[in-house]
């Protein structure tokens, strides 16, 4: 019954990671994040009581720890690529006929427009006011802020966007 | 009922964010990130271990007791995971152009907000990912102020990305 339990976790994976799919089709209101954790609990409740009622031997842990793994795994892929910088300027030189583009262009296309996008998004969840031409953070942003520096105090970590740690190297 | 070796799993899983916030202070202070994550989730492991071989001190894992090893990895694979988002979520893009806004005294435009992103502006933004990511892991080469995407690595990511735009294609629009 072990392999089963574990199955049904698999099963019930493939059936999210489809509907996800299907789901984001629909441009539904909801963030794709809170798609997917929604989702995510809704499969594997229903998965895990089919298995609760047709499977004598059914262990639940087997089956949400398998769940949970992949989905992590999923959100990892999925929240990579709909983010990173980095693969974004890997997906615009490969759209491009000769797989090339000059730096002008890509600083464009896959730097500053995504700023924009995110500065808009900032904007339309109120953490950050549009005003004229110029932004200013909101009460809420500023508490969204604090709210990450203490995290980040908590766990020793300097946020810096940047890979390099030798700053200096970078502004040569 | 929940099997002892599950229970440790958890217990031991959950304590890997116990174990970073000690590596990440000092007198423990591990330099990286990375270094922290990992080094915390072995820790977690070998709590892990420990806890089983203690309880099984007189009698030895039964084969279906195997079955709530293997779980007991996943849940330990998953606290890898929760361990790399909490760092994750506190450190990326949009987080850090957030806290470069509310550091501001005065409204800023757009230009200003890129220029102070991190403290050295968007244009060492790309110079940091060319070298530290793109550059050293000879997905692409600059020639003449121009960027080319390499065959090997750089057309595999490139590939990678046309399969997962077909599977998520709405989840990113630039």
């Amino acid at each position: 019954m072990a392999v089963l339990s574990y199955l049904i976790g698999a099963l019930g994976f493939v059936v999210y990671a489809l509907l996800f799919m299907f789901l984001l089709r629909l441009r539904l209101r909801l963030g794709w994040f809170l798609l997917e954790l929604v989702l995510g609990v809704l499969v594997h409740a229903l998965t895990s009581a089919l298995g609760l009622f047709w499977i004598t031997g059914f262990s639940y842990w087997y089956n949400l720890s398998l769940y949970a793994f992949l989905w992590f795994c999923f959100f990892f892929v999925s929240s990579i690529y709909s983010v990173s910088v980095t693969l974004g300027i890997i997906r615009y030189l490969y759209d491009k006929p000769n797989h090339s583009a000059s730096l002008e262009e890509i600083y464009e296309y896959c730097i500053e427009a995504p700023f924009k996008e995110r500065a808009e998004f900032l904007v339309n969840t109120g953490q950050a006011q549009k005003m004229d031409r110029c932004y200013v953070s909101t009460i809420a942003g500023k508490q969204t802020v604090q709210r990450m520096r203490r995290i980040n105090k908590m766990l020793g970590m300097e946020i810096s966007g940047f890979y390099t740690p030798l700053k200096g190297d970078l502004e040569d | 009922m929940i099997p002892k070796i599950i229970v440790f799993a958890i217990l031991a899983g959950f304590s890997t964010l116990i174990f970073r916030m000690i590596l990440s202070h000092r007198p423990f202070r591990l330099a990286g990130g990375w270094a922290q994550i990992i080094v915390s989730s072995l820790s977690g492991i070998a709590l892990w271990i420990v806890l089983v071989l203690l309880s099984h001190s007189t009698t030895p894992i039964s084969g279906a007791e195997k079955w709530d090893m293997l779980s007991g990895v996943l849940i330990h694979l998953c606290a890898f995971w929760c361990n790399y988002w909490i760092s994750n979520l506190a450190g990326g893009f949009r987080v850090l152009m957030a806290i470069n806004l509310a550091d501001q005294t005065r409204p800023i435009t757009l230009e200003e907000w890129m220029a102070a992103f991190g403290g050295l502006g968007m244009d060492v933004f790309l110079r940091d990912r060319m070298k530290s990511i793109l550059i050293p892991w000879k997905i692409v080469s600059v020639h003449d102020n121009k960027m080319i995407l390499l065959p090997g690595w750089g057309m595999f990511f490139g590939r990678l990305m046309a399969i997962l735009e077909i599977m998520l294609y709405s989840m990113r629009s630039l």
